[in-house]
């Protein structure tokens, strides 16, 4: 069991490798140059050759590629990720500066998805094929297509322009949290739903279900203790899949509620050809999100007992 | 319970088949269909409201919605289909070889698969548009770069399933290439699973599509993509809401019909299929 | 009388027809017996137990009367029959890899029987788990073990405490030596008997088994099964000294101690029986009333029964 994790380990720094040099790499086949896009921002004004040399030689932009390369890496395992083009301030403080309110909203996003996804999930299982049951596939099939920051969008204009309820831009307040913490949920709680629903299925159809009635068990006590307990298990295996989905809209949303959280910061870090802010970012949350899924990975083997022993799932 | 499931599978599958055939005719057809040329631009007729001449009013610019929107399934289900053949073909590729040679580079490339496997593709995808810049075809790229991943799974599982039944054994001995093999008797195989990945891949696709270029990323303005009039209506949301709402439904309608179909091929197809898919 | 089965019915609905997994049976059973069940696989024996304790899937049709102390089973509101699980009538099963819970503790798969019809507390119902635990065979102490950090022999043990936790009247033993070692099977026979006839007032159980010799060890009576019908039945010894239903002179005869004589022929569709008696293809007394009346039960002497006409 503990080979199969420092196996992950192993391939997770690999990739993370590849990553870091295909980012680079990247860079260097941007078109145009990133020093005469930002001046021209900052200024208005078409930046001189000079100008533009001078800012390429400060942020050491002319050298060879491979220099670059080896420099970005040494700076990676320093832990410096570069420094940002637009605001001058290192690459790795603009992330975790934003990434509380970024945190903030995934967290309570998902909080929601789980405490409305789950239950609904469980109880669809146990009348399957029933009216609610079909209500909940469709509704959850249509929580999967709806586009997110078309969602947004539409929250915004229902519960903001029409209803005035809620406030529709920035960050403060709890009231500010809820349009974008619903609008990120939906998707998840959707896909949450479908597949609880599934793995409860499955569990319910097991011999131990049966022994479990022959026993002259509550209902309430198969379903919650005796299925749950088996069918949250390989829930738990999605959880890596559903941090990337909120990670995804996290960006989204963050853009369409002007959430001054990663995610917004990031696009607009691409509208302004920020390279380094770009590449860092992209580094960090691959990182984050290889660490999410070796934690995933490590919580999935202490709660199935078999794997535990075994040592595979 | 299996022939509850079939039954509801295909009606799952006649609804997605109808409402995407739907589309199809809309795209194949637009020129006749569209009332309006979608970039005719009319100042003068900005921004009306749903009316009798135009069925769902004209945006900005005073151009017809309805014909932008019917225009719009060209670009939305087009690029998807083509970024999901080209991942599809990719994925089998890959999936094919890990699985037929085995030993080191199957370990290799799944290691590498199963990492990457839930990456959110669409910040990889803001990266490599944002870098290169935005066009059509860096925006295939951009998907295409991660988009593979899904499929490599299942190739393997399915070359693994298929090495043991002997079909290679077979071909070997009247002297076929491993080249060959894989061609002509992996790859037809592994089709029905592939099929329904490659379904909910598009619809998928077409929300990553129309999300980039809702950011600006992807198909760009004045083209009539679904994303792109949503990126162009966002300023007039609160003062004529229309403007957004009907690009989102067909957003939303197209997502949901592919995600119909390829859920109830799902259900049809062999149950082994899902557990193939893990679902 | 303890349990009396009357036209028992039990039918599948499928794509292709109805499967008669149970097709009229009639058993009964006496306090303080044990009454053995034997056929081949598919002869509709599972379904029978799980048919008395109404844990079949809801695709099953059943009709007739399951009389367990004068009361109908099949009559009983669920909540009433959910009370009676566990605590009056007990099913244990085969295959107790998968009949076990693998996420809880076997201590706690005993414990929670007890609190749920007994009403013991926490604690009382874990210290009455170790005691059915050590009544078992198993160690105290392996209360809080995993069902797969046991041997196949342990968990069955685990599965029989569970079963006898509120100290049921009837116990249903569905295959429980299926799947075990030689030597294991013996000491799971022989812990069965221990908990049946051992205790005061001796333990009724229907033991369905496809193995003889178990079949033979254990019971006091027996019941032979044949696509959905019991062709058969009796005195355990009588039935093996005097075996007078072909079926059952084959089964006899199948065993290694009596030759492994096969039987021609394969066990019949249960959609698709044969008209007649349902034997009559494979038999090698048929004559041309086999192939169209089917057979009704003969009393033979006093407690043995034969459906045959030429028995």
């Amino acid at each position: 069991m503990k080979r199969l994790l420092i196996q992950r380990l192993v391939s997770a720094v690999f990739v993370m490798l590849i990553a870091s040099f295909l980012s680079f790499s990247l860079l260097f086949s941007a078109p145009g140059n990133p020093a005469e896009t930002i001046l021209r921002q900052q200024s208005g004004l078409d930046p001189t050759y000079d100008e533009i040399e001078l800012f390429m030689k400060r942020h050491d932009l002319n050298r060879p590629f491979l220099v670059q390369c080896l420099q970005w890496l040494y700076l990676l395992t320093h832990g410096k990720l570069g420094v940002s083009l637009r605001t001058g301030e290192p690459v790795l403080e603009e992330f975790t500066a934003r990434f509380g309110a970024t945190f903030q909203l995934a967290v309570a996003a998902m909080a929601l998805s789980v405490i409305i996804g789950l239950p609904i999930g469980v109880f669809a299982a146990t009348k399957p094929n029933s009216l609610f049951d079909h209500i909940i596939r469709v509704v959850s099939l249509a929580g999967v297509s709806i586009p997110e920051f078309w969602l947004g969008l539409m929250l915004m204009l229902c519960f903001s322009l029409a209803l005035g309820w809620l406030p529709c831009f920035g960050h403060g307040t709890v009231r500010h949290l809820v349009l974008p913490m619903i609008t990120l949920a939906v998707g998840i709680t959707a896909s949450l739903m479908r597949f609880v629903r599934t793995s409860m299925l499955e569990v319910l159809n097991l011999d131990y279900i049966k022994t479990a009635k022959a026993k002259g068990l509550r209902e309430v006590v198969i379903v919650w203790k005796h299925a749950l307990k088996n069918a949250l298990i390989p829930v738990v295996t999605i959880l890596g899949t559903q941090l990337g989905h909120l990670l995804a809209g996290a960006v989204i949303v963050e853009t369409v509620f002007s959430w001054p959280g990663i995610g917004k910061f990031f696009v607009d870090s691409i509208y302004a050809r920020d390279y380094p802010v770009i590449q860092g970012f992209v580094l960090i949350i691959a990182a984050i999100y290889v660490l999410v899924n070796l934690l995933v990975d490590i919580l999935y083997v202490y709660l199935d007992p078999r794997v535990r022993y075994e040592g595979r799932s | 319970m299996y022939i509850l499931e079939v039954t509801r599978g295909k009606k799952m599958l006649l609804t997605g088949s109808i409402l995407i055939f739907g589309f199809m005719a809309l795209a194949v057809f637009a020129p006749f269909i569209a009332p309006y040329d979608p970039d005719d631009v009319k100042v003068e007729k900005r921004l009306l409201p749903p009316g009798e001449h135009h069925l769902m009013g004209t945006d900005g610019f005073g151009r017809d919605i309805f014909s932008r929107v019917v225009f719009g399934t060209r670009y939305s289900l087009f690029l998807a289909l083509v970024v999901v053949s080209i991942n599809l073909l990719l994925g089998l590729m890959v999936g094919s070889i890990a699985g037929y040679f085995g030993g080191l580079i199957d370990e290799l490339i799944m290691r590498i698969v199963d990492i990457l496997l839930a990456f959110p593709n669409i910040i990889l995808a803001l990266c490599i548009v944002g870098v290169l810049g935005p066009s059509i075809q860096n925006l295939i790229l951009a998907l295409v770069a991660l988009g593979w991943v899904g499929y490599t799974r299942v190739s393997r599982g399915l070359v693994l399933s298929i090495k043991e039944q002997g079909f290679i054994g077979a071909a070997k001995a009247l002297g076929g290439s491993n080249m060959y093999i894989i061609m002509r008797h992996i790859i037809p195989n592994a089709f029905p699973p592939l099929l329904v990945l490659a379904t909910l891949h598009v619809s998928h696709t077409i929300l990553s599509i129309a999300a980039l270029s809702f950011l600006g990323l992807g198909v760009q303005a004045p083209t009539p993509e679904w994303g792109a009039m949503l990126s162009e209506g966002k300023q007039f949301i609160f003062t004529h809401p229309h403007v957004m709402i009907f690009p989102g439904v067909a957003i939303t309608l197209s997502v949901l019909s592919f995600n119909l179909l390829g859920e109830g091929l799902r259900d049809v197809l062999d149950p082994r299929a899902r557990e193939v898919l893990n679902v | 009388m303890l349990l009396k089965i009357t036209n028992l019915r039990v039918y599948f609905k499928s794509a292709d027809g109805f499967v008669k997994a149970a097709d009229g049976v009639d058993l009964e059973l006496y306090p303080g017996e044990i009454l053995g069940l034997v056929g081949e696989t598919g002869s509709g024996k599972t379904v029978l137990g799980l048919a008395i304790t109404r844990l079949l899937p809801k695709t099953a049709a059943v009709s007739g009367e399951v009389l367990y102390r004068g009361q109908n089973l099949l009559a009983l509101p669920e909540e009433e029959m959910r009370k009676v699980r566990g605590r009056q009538v007990s099913m244990i099963f085969q295959n107790p890899l998968s009949s076990l819970n693998p996420a809880l503790s076997i201590g706690e798969q005993i414990a929670e029987v007890l609190r749920e019809h007994q009403g013991l507390k926490r604690k009382a119902a874990w210290q009455r788990a170790g005691e059915l635990l050590e009544l078992t065979g198993i160690p105290a102490k392996w209360i809080r073990s995993y069902p797969h950090e046991l041997s196949g022999g342990m968990r069955q043990r685990a599965m029989i405490a569970i079963g006898l936790a509120c100290a049921p009247s009837l116990l249903i033993a569905d295959e429980p030596t299926r799947g075990l070692d030689v030597t294991i099977q013996v000491q799971i026979v022989e812990l069965l008997h221990a908990v049946t006839k051992g205790v005061s007032p001796p333990r009724s159980m229907l033991l369905i088994t496809h193995d003889l010799g178990v079949a033979a060890a254990l019971t006091d009576r027996l019941a032979v099964m044949y696509a959905g019908k019991i062709v058969e039945y009796g005195r355990t010894g009588e039935v093996f000294r005097n075996p007078r239903h072909p079926y059952t002179r084959a089964l006899l005869d199948s065993h290694p101690s009596n030759g492994l004589i096969a039987t021609k022929g394969f066990s019949p569709s249960l959609i698709n029986l044969p008209p007649g008696c349902s034997f009559h293809p494979r038999c090698k007394k048929a004559r041309k009333k086999c192939a169209h009346e089917p057979p009704l039960v003969q009393r033979i002497g006093m407690d043995h029964g034969v459906r045959c006409f030429y028995a």
